[in-house]
């Protein structure tokens, strides 16, 4: 097909197309009226000079007629040797040479049929009126006979020679006619030329802009279906040898590209999936997980609480230090349980703040009251500061609380002597909540990785005090989903400060 | 005035005993049931003073046995406490909307679920 053409080439060559037609229509329109004017010249030149030599012609024989008159009169009068007889004979030949002349001439002109007719009819009686005028001249002929008879040839001659007028004139006219047809027809072909060259420009400028449009529409629709997702379009014109065609090659390594780029889309689409799918049996699993694990434990806890309490009778005195530690024990699996469970939600990533307005006053206390104890039992001082102005907070006070506990029961195990202090402080929209204690401080290069899952400073200090190490990393957590942030101040052997802050009013649907 | 009966729907052994044996010497008169369709059915027919509702129970859960409950002109407006694993957030909300009175996480101390008890149902001086 045309498609091996490049565009540049069908570009450059559909004009001068175009060009090419246009010049041959004009050239054509002008060599046909050239022709036409030679012809038409031709024609009506012939015409012209038949008409003048035919009238040349008449008044030559016309004249002889005269002369060879006044021949026989005078001829009868003088004698034959007479001067006047004989410039007559002279003259009258001469003037025969003349007609001879003349008449060749129009032989050689003339051209049509009824022409050629009327010159054979004047030759015919152009020799017969000779041979009558020379039988005069030489003597073998005369008198009134002679003179009539050579009166009615010239007459016959005359009317010959007016017929071959009117013949040329005829003809000249039907010439006419003729030509005036042909400059309408050739008037006509130029219009139907100049019509069809008009018509052949507009559908070369229309298969050579199709040549270049169709396939582009053709490629940008390939695209459009790519752009809306559709990775399985053919697209065409891949074989052309055109700039197009290599348009259609480009347009397939994108087209491929973008098919590869879809596959793995859904790739990730699916694994997303598989994993979303995953996380939700894993909090589905914690869910039953949770639930399995505190019913067994809440009978523990519950019975040994009633033992205890002496629901069963009195305890005897040596049972009383086991059953408490099966008490702390118990209470103590159950915080572990809490811990991974929270742990595991956060990491499923479907732990979710429950926001609500707070009272830090109500959180503060809450962890007071469940720490007071602990912290008399090991002889510390436990201080809590509160300026009398917090206003109402807005986050999750159950988490929250949870953190603070943390922090207090953290500061609480690892301090020996001296006392913990709790304070809580409002600047501006932030919430900041302040536990320091006089413990054994922390190192600076172990600062960093405290808050990190599993790590405490020191294992021996796990060993010493127990715990997973889970709590800070948990508390970590809630605060930064709550928009906030947690640190440490220390000292290695003067005590430490843990502090974290929270916006006072957690913004809905904010960083979790 | 008679003594005042309590309904603890719970599928756990251990934990019934423990409500058993804690309210043994008090005035309230307990009455067990093991799935939430016999707590419904139950409720329905003894007409307790108070529910205890586990709220993971085999058939249905102690959520749809509550929105049941409320359902009905003879329970509508009986004390029911929650009990629930504390699994996941939202879980006190969702008693709360189901028709709860009062909610109350495991593992418990028996003796706050007995102060809640007398909280809401006073035993008779």
């Amino acid at each position: 097909m045309l498609n091996r053409f490049p565009v540049a080439v069908k570009v450059l060559v559909a004009p001068a197309l175009i060009i090419m037609l246009m010049v041959g229509i004009i050239m054509t329109a002008v060599v046909a009226l050239h022709q036409q004017q030679s012809a038409f010249f031709r024609v009506v030149g012939g015409s012209l000079n038949t008409a003048n030599m035919t009238t040349r012609l008449l008044v030559s024989i016309a004249e002889v007629q005269s002369d060879l008159l006044r021949y026989s009169q005078l001829e009868q009068r003088l004698a034959p040797s007479d001067q006047l007889l004989t410039d007559l004979r002279r003259s009258i030949k001469s003037r025969y040479s003349t007609i001879d002349a003349l008449f060749g001439e129009i032989k050689t002109t003339t051209l049509g049929s009824g022409e050629a007719d009327a010159v054979s009819n004047i030759s015919d009686f152009l020799t017969i009126h000779r041979a009558v005028s020379l039988r005069i001249l030489d003597g073998t002929s005369s008198g009134t006979t002679a003179v009539s008879t050579l009166m009615a040839h010239y007459q016959q001659l005359q009317s010959y020679i007016v017929e071959l007028g009117t013949r040329t004139a005829e003809s000249a006219r039907a010439a006419e006619v003729q030509a005036g047809l042909y400059v309408n027809r050739l008037s006509q072909y130029i219009l139907y030329g100049s019509f069809a060259v008009v018509i052949g420009s507009v559908l070369i400028a229309f298969y050579v802009g199709r040549a270049i449009s169709h396939p582009l529409t053709q490629l940008i629709s390939a695209l459009t279906a790519i752009a809306e997702g559709n990775v399985n379009v053919r697209i065409p014109g891949l074989k052309r040898r055109d700039e197009l065609g290599e348009m259609a090659r480009a347009v397939n390594v994108f087209s491929s590209v973008s098919r590869d780029l879809r596959d793995r889309e859904h790739l990730l689409t699916e694994k997303s999936q598989q994993l979303e799918a995953a996380s939700k049996h894993k909090s589905e699993f914690l869910a039953s997980m949770s639930h399995e694990l505190r019913t067994p434990l809440n009978a523990i806890l519950g019975f040994n609480e009633m033992i205890l309490g002496q629901t069963y009778g009195d305890v005897p005195p040596d049972m009383q230090a086991p059953l408490v530690q099966i008490q702390a024990s118990g209470k103590h699996l159950l915080r572990l349980i809490n811990n991974v469970l929270d742990l595991a939600k956060i990491e499923a990533g479907r732990m979710e703040l429950s926001l609500s307005d707070y009272s830090v006053y109500e959180v503060v206390d809450n962890v007071r009251s469940t720490l007071e104890s602990l912290a008399a039992e090991k002889g510390l001082q436990f201080v809590v500061r509160l300026p009398p102005d917090i206003p109402v907070a807005y986050g999750d006070a159950g988490r929250i609380t949870q953190c603070l506990m943390n922090l207090a029961g953290n500061a609480i195990k690892f301090t020996k002597r001296g006392k913990v202090e709790i304070a809580v402080e409002c600047r501006g929209q932030v919430l900041m909540y302040k536990v320091t204690d006089t413990g054994m401080g922390i190192a600076p290069e172990k600062m960093e990785t405290l808050f990190t899952e599993f790590k405490q400073t020191d294992a021996s200090i796990a060993n010493e005090f127990g715990g997973t190490g889970l709590g800070l990393s948990i508390s970590k957590k809630f605060i930064e989903m709550h928009g906030g942030r947690i640190w440490v101040e220390s000292e290695s052997g003067k005590g430490s400060a843990f502090i974290f802050e929270v916006p006072l009013r957690v913004r809905e649907g904010g960083p979790t | 005035m008679s003594a005042k009966t309590i309904l603890y729907v719970e599928d756990n052994e251990p934990n019934r005993m423990i409500v058993r044996d804690l309210l043994k010497r008090t005035t309230y008169n307990l009455i067990e049931a093991y799935d939430g369709e016999a707590g419904v059915a139950m409720a329905l027919e003894r007409r307790p003073d108070m529910i205890l509702m586990d709220i993971q129970l085999p058939k249905i859960s102690g959520l749809e046995a509550i929105r049941r409950l409320r359902a009905e002109p003879t329970t509508a407006t009986t004390p029911i406490v929650a009990i629930t694993s504390f699994a996941l957030n939202g879980d006190d909300k969702k008693a709360k909307d189901a028709g709860a009175t009062a909610y109350l996480t495991k593992p418990y101390s028996p003796y706050d679920l007995l102060k809640l008890i007398r909280n809401i149902i006073p035993e008779p001086s």
